[in-house]
């Protein structure tokens, strides 16, 4: 570990830092500089934690204010504050949407720790009061390109088949997108499937969705918070450049005894928690299933088709300084045609972490995580099984600073170690002719360092800036192919195409050998100005480094595709972002506008050769080109945040590109060098979610989304070889599939029995796309087999579904 | 095999529905096709080959007429040896055949292409890949896809001297690549599922070696003729380039490939 560090330290030297680098190291020491002058006046540190009053489940983002200060700090995701304040005697106002605000007369002499509760809001409309001082915070908080849902609001948006789902929730907000239906994981901001960071407790998990995409891995039940970053990202997170999906799962009731779930057409689901020690400690347990054959009704009962997961949380409270939390999932999805078709992956994530706090002022979280990745695969009729995967084991620490009201600092240490298993073959019977064989695993570290300052220089100005370190060894590996000038892809001229070069050599590493490694600085900025206590300005700009990348060209990424780390052949992803923004409240923060503009720009996307097979290849360099990739655009999204009738509107104008240069002017590149659409561009995206609570016992929601038709190809022309039709194609994603459009409804009914007993039930009603729009998943081109006359086939997915789903707690 | 775990897993979407569609797609300058595949079947007696070869036209991609070309001058030359096989065309059809009963390719000779065609010349060269025979096809009685799969069982011994590339043709308009990669010198025994084949049908399966190069054709060729399905999973699609340049103007490439390859079939019929 030291001869790490020293190491580090020595690369931080080595490289220079470039101008805007630079710029922002001189800011944060000058800034450092000028708190210790602040920090003059007699203070107090006024500490705790917010939990809720029946479970003691803590809370994140509660806003602890003191309005006459204009001072406030928000509760962090292990439901902590801390706030220095000046000696004197305040009114605390500690607000949270959906809770019963506290107000509370303070009277601050000494060093105070206060551990407050606040009461779940009775769902009795007129009660409803909307807590201006969260609306006003946001105004003045540098984060920006930030988006948070609540489990509550999740559960609340319509979803195919009656699920309540995270990752469809969150495609309703400005810049989030997926490539389809059917197509796994998201879109952000024109950036691809790979590039989101998804951490469930802080662990990261590698494939977001079950089933091709129509459910995500999360269990709406299970889940506290989430927040989606899209830009201006801390300089806590990294090794991801396009987003980071931060997710909290509850902590289990520590009061009492509760169970809750549902049943619903596809899937069901229960959770229980309760008390370990009252108090004290508690655990949480939840499962979820979807029936066997949802997928093939119309076959044979030897077919499967089906997922499931399990969310597991225990947490103990060892005294007021020390709190120990254990959090799992494990989840799989599972298809098998006549037992010789079995397809079986999923993520499994172990995760232990100790709360310590070193002063009132300072905040500590040490995670150990385990996080993986497996893919299997058996076909029979072949013979084979096929295994492939990815491992990794991260140790972090991280701190939280409360240096005064007008400064906090976040730091930490990250480390993480990868193995990466791009498959494994072995024959399935003992009269199969496959040979066992072993590709060859890679591996790899990832270290990094930060440092984030959350400053309030003047009353209306706040800035977030912060550095990360990052350093990424590719360690060796049983051999590695060499070629002639390092070239593992090289171009035929007279076919104008791209080959695998032959390896001319191997080359052998010991396992503590460095293949490659790579050190960067990553410099991230934030800035807020308040122009009144309802409008402000924002701007970000963050630079990121991203060493590894998810091979995939198909149109969205499938459950096979593997992770591959950068090394000799293959560079890490660097991202320049810059957005820019203005926010207002208006009708007493009734109403809010966000608007964003954002540019980026990504150095070395891998881009792949025509043809490139990406599966059990051990010589992946072989297929790959460097290339490189922009987006940018503008996002508006409207928010009616209270009363009867509430909901958003999200709006995103955006433009997401690639391009592949031939590395010289005899090389044609991709698509001829000339710059094309990712799969996942969409012009237009606009997306409609209204809720209407018309009593307590039915309310009702809607979601209306319109986008732009993915990129696709249509061809220009055909010739017969071989008795077959070939259509010839020219560059690539040069047309659309039509737009996309959908309108979904969903109605929920909460018995008005409820209140007299202690079984709460509530039944969702839903219709998904309810005027049966087929929308086009893809267009595919061939000849029909009856007519021999060419086709153009659309495939579309889901028409009307009805759904219902009995929700139940007690 | 990789193609096998790549679509396989995909066909699982059958929720999803298909139908058809008007579209309007763009249109390009024709080119020439160059369709010059040669069956060569050495353990036959006498030695069988398949000399013809087909020259055509790119069309619109709806258009439904083929535009064949009679006009053009053919000849194959064995440059190792010397010796030129005209061919020439034998009828309407864009067929030519070689004017030579002797034209039998051997293992290790390099053979020349040549085509004047519209005062261009397009050349291409190759040699004769060799394969291996198909041991047995039996019939199997395993389901994969539905009531009405008929299950064929192929069973061939790979040569462990060298790394092959194999084309299966399973009738029907129905190919199959494979390379030895995971069973290189192994008797391998693979499973194919027909759909709605009739009792007395009869099938020809054929093995074809092929080099590497024309193996990374052939699948793209497969993929994108929609043999391998289609759907949100598909790979980006390409001009498939094959084998043959334009000596006269790089830039008006011509398409299709001129290969040789050593065949081998078997014929079964459906019980």
């Amino acid at each position: 570990m030291l001869r790490l560090l020293i190491k580090i330290k020595k690369s931080l030297f080595l490289q220079k830092p470039n101008f805007m680098n630079r710029a922002i190291i001189w800011f944060f020491f000058t800034s450092l500089f000028t708190l210790q002058i602040i920090l003059g006046q007699e203070k107090f540190t006024l500490h705790g934690t917010i939990t809720e009053t029946s479970s003691n489940e803590t809370l994140i983002g509660v806003s602890v204010a003191i309005p006459e200060l204009q001072a406030g700090v928000i509760t962090n995701e292990y439901g902590f504050y801390s706030i220095t304040l000046p000696k004197g005697l305040y009114e605390l106002t500690v607000s949270y949407i959906g809770f019963k605000s506290i107000t509370k007369r303070l009277d601050l002499t000494k060093d105070l720790t206060l551990n407050l509760q606040l009461e779940e809001e009775v769902e009795e409309l007129e009660e409803i009061i909307l807590v201006e001082d969260i609306e006003r915070l946001n105004i003045r908080k540098p984060q920006m390109s930030i988006n948070t849902l609540s489990s509550s609001s999740i559960k609340k948006i319509p979803a195919i088949l009656g699920e309540a789902d995270v990752l469809k929730s969150i495609l309703l907000l400005p810049g989030v997108t997926s490539a389809g239906e059917g197509a796994s994981g998201f879109n952000v901001r024109g950036g691809s499937v790979d590039q989101n960071l998804i951490l469930l407790d802080e662990a990261t998990i590698f494939n977001s969705s079950h089933l091709f995409g129509f459910f995500s891995v999360f269990n709406p039940d299970a889940i506290k918070d989430l927040k989606l970053y899209k830009g201006g990202i801390p300089a806590k997170y990294g090794g991801r450049i396009s987003s980071v999906l931060d997710i909290y799962q509850k902590e289990g009731n520590s009061k009492k005894f509760k169970a809750n779930g549902g049943i619903g057409i596809v899937s069901s689901r229960l959770l229980i928690e309760g008390p370990l020690k009252k108090d004290y400690g508690a655990f949480l347990l939840g499962g979820r299933s979807s029936y066997a054959h949802l997928f093939l009704p119309l076959f044979n009962n030897n077919n499967k088709a089906y997922f499931y997961d399990l969310n597991t949380k225990l947490n103990y409270k060892l005294d007021k300084n020390n709190s120990l939390y254990a959090s799992g999932y494990f989840g799989r999805d599972v298809f098998s045609i006549n037992n010789s078709f079995i397809n079986i992956y999923g993520n499994s994530v172990l995760n232990l972490r100790w709360n310590h706090l070193y002063s009132n002022k300072l905040f500590s979280n040490l995670s150990l995580i385990y996080s993986d990745y497996f893919y299997g695969l058996e076909l029979d009729f072949v013979g084979f099984e096929w295994n492939s995967g990815i491992q990794n084991f991260n140790l972090k620490y991280d701190f939280k600073h409360y240096i005064s009201n007008k400064l906090k600092l976040n730091y930490g240490i990250n480390n993480t170690y990868y193995r990466f298993n791009p498959g494994e073959i072995k024959p399935n019977r003992n009269d199969s002719g496959i040979l066992p064989r072993k590709l060859i695993d890679k591996y790899a570290n990832e270290f990094a360092a930060y440092v984030d300052a959350e400053h309030k220089v003047t009353k209306n100005l706040t800035i977030q800036y912060g550095l990360r370190f990052s350093n990424f060894i590719r360690l060796g590996q049983k051999e590695l192919f060499l070629y002639e000038n390092d070239q593992a892809v090289t171009f035929n001229e007279d076919f104008q195409i791209y080959e695998s070069a032959k390896p001319i050599g191997i080359e052998k590493f010991k396992s503590k050998a460095q293949i490659a490694s790579f050190n960067n600085l990553e410099p991230r900025l934030a800035i807020s100005y308040t122009i009144n206590d309802f409008n402000s300005i924002k701007g970000s700009y963050n630079h990121m480094v991203q060493y590894l990348h998810l091979l995939s060209n198909t149109s969205s990424p499938t459950p096979l595709d593997v992770w591959t780390p950068s090394g000799k052949y293959i560079k890490p992803q660097i991202l320049d972002q810059y957005a820019v923004g203005y926010f207002k409240n208006f009708k007493n923060a009734n109403y809010s506008l966000e608007t964003e503009a954002f540019y980026k720009d990504v150095k070395n996307r891998i881009d792949y050769i025509d043809g490139a097979n990406l599966i059990a290849n051990d010589a992946i360099e072989q297929v790959i080109l460097n290339g490189k990739m922009r987006a940018y655009g503008l996002e508006v999204m409207f928010k009616k945040n209270s009363g009867k009738f509430n909901g958003w509107l999200s709006y995103t104008l955006s433009k997401s590109e690639q391009q592949t240069l031939g590395r010289t002017n005899i090389e044609s590149g991709i698509n001829k060098g000339k710059w094309y659409n990712t799969n996942f561009d969409k012009t237009h995206d606009l997306s409609l979610n209204v809720s209407y609570e018309l009593n307590n016992k039915w309310s009702f929601n809607s979601n209306l989304i319109f986008q732009t038709g993915q990129p696709t190809n249509y061809p220009s022309g055909k010739f017969g070889y071989q008795n077959l039709s070939i259509p010839i194609y020219n560059g690539r994603n040069q047309q659309r599939l039509s737009n996309y459009h959908r309108l979904d409804i969903s109605a929920s009914l909460t018995p008005r029995k409820n209140k007299k007993r202690k079984l709460q039930s509530q039944w969702v009603f839903g219709l998904y796309n309810i005027y049966n729009r087929k929308n086009a998943a893809s267009i595919s081109f061939r000849r029909n087999e009856d007519t021999s006359i060419n086709e153009a086939i659309r495939t579309s997915i889901f028409g009307t579904v009805p759904s219902i789903t009995y929700n139940f707690k007690f | 095999m990789k193609k096998y775990l790549y679509y396989l897993s995909f066909l699982i979407l059958i929720y999803s529905c298909e139908d058809v569609i008007d579209v309007n797609t763009p249109t390009t300058e024709p080119k020439l096709v160059v369709d010059a595949n040669f069956n060569v079947y050495n353990t036959e007696t006498p030695i069988r080959v398949d000399a013809w070869l087909k020259l055509s036209l790119t069309t619109d991609y709806f258009d439904t007429t083929e535009k064949v070309i009679n006009n053009a001058q053919v000849s194959i030359t064995n440059l190792t040896d010397g010796t030129v096989y005209p061919f020439a065309s034998n009828g309407n059809e864009g067929f030519y055949q070689s004017q030579n009963d002797d034209f039998v390719p051997k293992f290790n000779d390099i053979y020349q292409l040549n085509i004047l065609y519209n005062n261009e010349v397009y050349s291409a060269e190759t040699k004769l890949i060799p394969s291996v025979p198909i041991d047995k096809v039996t019939q199997g009685d395993g389901l994969l896809f539905g009531e009405n799969d008929t299950e064929i069982i192929i069973e061939f011994t790979d040569n462990a001297d060298r790394n092959d590339f194999y084309l299966f043709d399973l009738d029907f308009g129905e190919f199959l690549t494979t390379e030895d990669e995971f069973y290189q010198g192994k008797t391998f025994v693979f499973s194919y599922f027909y759909d709605d084949l009739k009792s007395g049908q009869e099938i020809t399966v054929k093995i074809n070696g092929l080099e590497e190069q024309f193996y990374n054709y052939m699948n793209l060729i497969l993929e994108q003729s929609g043999e391998r399905g289609g759907g949100p999973f598909e790979s980006p699609p390409a001009t498939i380039r094959g084998n043959i340049v334009n000596k006269t103007n790089n830039n008006n490439f011509a398409l299709g490939y001129f290969s040789m390859s050593e065949a081998h079939t078997y014929t079964f019929s459906i019980n």
